[in-house]
């Protein structure tokens, strides 16, 4: 696994990750539509430019997950975010892309965050699933602080 | 309704309230009890339980002067499965996006 957990609060996903491409590289692939799908999932209407909205939607077992997204930064070569609304949960979360330039390489810092303003309308669930996503979230928590 | 995640983890960073989950996944319990099993004093254990509560992760039933704790798992179930979810998705499309740049 190439990309690194480097979180260091419970309500954000936060991972790096190298690239052995200059920045302006990295930059196209993530704010050139045509790009983004090559990698990513396809926009609708990708614009890098603040207030702009574009919806995309990801597949996962036959699933599909739509997501709406408004663009907050585009710093060209530094840094891009967007809102993150999930059809699927209620609440914006926020992704930011962070670019660092490091000699001929790109240290891209993908940061998921404001996950403590979701909100969950959610099914009963058994006992037993109550153990096992415990037991799963506490070794999760361990894996946290370890990485610390 | 509606649970916010971070008093969900800030509940489950205590290593004592974990302990009173587990316990309270067998039965319901009364305060005293929990306090007896794990000798806590019993502010302390109401304090717990307060914590619990907000994040929703317990639930209290009141019998006469009594309160009766059980589990409440739903809020921990949601938040595991969406944050593992998209956990293993970031992961996916950063060696995705890695893989793309390095190779076009």
């Amino acid at each position: 696994m190439n990309a690194i957990e480097v979180s260091t609060k419970q309500d954000t996903i936060c991972k790096e990750i190298i690239i052995n491409a200059p920045v302006s590289k990295v930059w196209k692939a993530l704010t050139e539509q045509k790009q983004i799908e090559k990698w990513f999932m396809a926009p609708d209407n990708f614009i890098p430019e603040i207030g702009t909205t574009f919806h995309m939607t990801g597949t996962k077992d036959g699933e599909s997950f739509p997501h709406t997204c408004t663009i907050l930064e585009a710093i060209p070569e530094k840094k891009l975010s967007y809102t993150w609304n999930m059809s699927a949960i209620d609440g914006e979360t926020i992704v930011a892309w962070e670019l660092e330039e490091q000699g001929t390489a790109t240290k891209l810092t993908l940061t998921h965050s404001q996950w403590d303003k979701v909100k969950f309308n959610t099914p009963s669930l058994s006992h037993n699933d109550f153990i096992n996503g415990w037991n799963h979230f506490t070794n999760k928590l361990k894996e946290y602080s370890e990485t610390l | 309704m509606s649970n916010r995640i971070d008093n969900i983890f800030s509940a489950l960073a205590d290593g004592s309230r974990r302990q009173i989950l587990m316990m309270l996944t067998e039965k319901e319990m009364h305060v005293n009890n929990i306090a007896q099993n794990f000798k806590f004093s019993r502010p302390a254990v109401s304090k717990h339980l307060r914590i619990l509560e907000k994040s929703k992760l317990v639930k209290a039933r009141k019998d006469g002067r009594e309160r009766f704790y059980r589990i409440n798992p739903e809020p921990l179930n949601e938040v595991y499965k969406w944050l593992e979810f998209y956990n293993k998705f970031w992961d996916d499309k950063l060696n995705s996006l890695k893989n793309f740049v390095e190779n076009n």
